[in-house]
């Protein structure tokens, strides 16, 4: 054993750090003929106790009852959701990136202005009906997205039901424009937002409010 | 004492999970000096290490089903959590506010010694060798302020920054032979040297 191989266990010693009882005892046969590493061992354990007083010497957070309650209010608000969005929000936050990136595309795609939803032919085989975009400006009081989508025009020959926030989008900057892209859906997606379709389908067609960000931030069910 | 009287962080963590309020309490103010005092470190800045600290318990909010108990303790998740934030703060701040200055004028105004030459002494040694901590390279630091300042084990480290225990440990020793260089002028003698093939 040379002092060079003991190096490291001799730091593992000074620290507390068992590096095993044999090691242990080997490293300390070694510095009982090893005056350097003695020597070393005792600069290493004078290294450890300092830092020891530097960790009881570092300040504590002030107590600030105020971030206390803005965490608690958080949890509060975190837990007032249905459970199934916070079930898709925990499980499926790479499907909800993903459905969000094709629409992004599917916008990017078709930048203009159509007519409302009823007036456009439906592709039944297609995810995306990409035609059905819904020009929407956020108004320069800033409202929640919640209300902000209840403010949509419905489309002039179908009563839409009511948008539910998609799932992440409340930490989502604000609202300032979008647009409402038609899509179709997996029904089990659709459920766990907490939608509920009227027809037992495996596929359902959905308006989803896409902000300027190419983010979803509501979705609500085409009758 | 009953584990229920005194619930581990895990079964917090776990109870979290559930949407238990109390819990999310009891573990924020069991843990917040941990996750603040780490964050001081590798932020070198209080108001970044406050904002930090408030970060990984929102975090924790939404994403207490991700901890696993069987494959990490608790006190090296949050850190973890911590370290992203930290280094996230970094890269958008790119400088930080220095504690040393704050942190001396602190312990000038309310540590009191029987012999005030040595208290003197030694909070200015304390003081050096926080200098010394704070300008080691993030990757060293990080070993030294978990292995050395947290008292985590190497496995428990090697949880929180997600790398491998030899990693470690290696960062462990060469933060400490790069400390024990940086001090050497200021306490000739007192650490120790590097051996050949050290940094």
């Amino acid at each position: 054993m040379t002092c060079a191989s003991i190096a490291a266990d001799l730091i593992d010693l000074a620290r507390g750090a068992s590096p095993g009882p044999v090691l242990r005892a080997a490293v300390e046969r070694h510095v009982r003929t090893c005056a350097d590493c003695a020597a070393r061992l005792d600069r290493e354990r004078a290294l450890s106790a300092d830092m020891r007083r530097l960790a009881g010497d570092t300040p504590a957070p002030c107590v600030d009852r105020t971030r206390e309650l803005e965490l608690l209010a958080a949890f509060d608000e975190a837990w007032a959701q249905p459970a199934s969005s916070r079930k898709l929000r925990l499980t499926a936050g790479g499907l909800v990136g993903a459905i969000a990136a094709v629409i992004a595309w599917a916008v990017v795609r078709t930048p203009t202005v159509v007519p409302p939803a009823a007036a456009i032919p439906r592709q039944a085989n297609t995810s995306i009906v990409t035609p059905t975009v819904i020009e929407v400006m956020q108004p320069r009081a800033q409202k929640p997205v919640r209300q902000h989508a209840a403010s949509v025009p419905p489309a002039n020959t179908i009563d839409p039901g009511p948008f539910i926030v998609w799932p992440g989008a409340d930490e989502l900057p604000t609202f300032e424009s979008g647009h409402l892209v038609r899509v179709h859906l997996p029904a089990d997606i659709v459920e766990s937002i907490g939608l509920a379709p009227a027809v037992d389908t495996a596929v359902v067609e959905a308006d989803i409010l896409v902000d300027q960000g190419g983010f979803a931030r509501a979705v609500r069910l085409v009758p | 004492m009953s584990a229920t009287d005194h619930p581990s962080d895990e079964d917090l963590i776990a109870r979290i999970g559930r949407g238990d309020r109390g819990a999310f309490e009891a573990l924020y103010r069991r843990r917040r000096a941990d996750v603040y005092r780490f964050a001081l470190f590798m932020s070198g800045s209080p108001a970044a290490a406050d904002d930090a600290t408030q970060d990984v318990f929102v975090e924790l909010i939404h994403h207490a089903q991700r901890f696993r108990p069987g494959a990490a303790a608790a006190v090296p998740w949050l850190f973890g959590i911590a370290r992203n934030h930290v280094r996230r703060q970094r890269q958008r701040h790119h400088r930080s506010v220095s504690i040393r200055d704050a942190q001396a004028g602190e312990a000038r105004r309310f540590v009191v010694d029987d012999d005030p030459l040595a208290g003197l002494a030694r909070r200015e040694h304390i003081a050096a060798l926080r200098h010394a901590v704070l300008d080691l390279p993030v990757n060293y630091r990080e070993a030294i302020v978990l292995c050395d300042l947290h008292e985590l084990s190497y496995a428990d480290a090697a949880v929180a920054l997600g790398c491998a225990i030899g990693t470690v440990r290696s960062r462990l020793h060469r933060g400490r032979a790069l400390l024990a260089s940086r001090l050497r002028a200021d306490d000739e003698g007192l650490y120790p040297a590097p051996l050949k093939g050290t940094p």
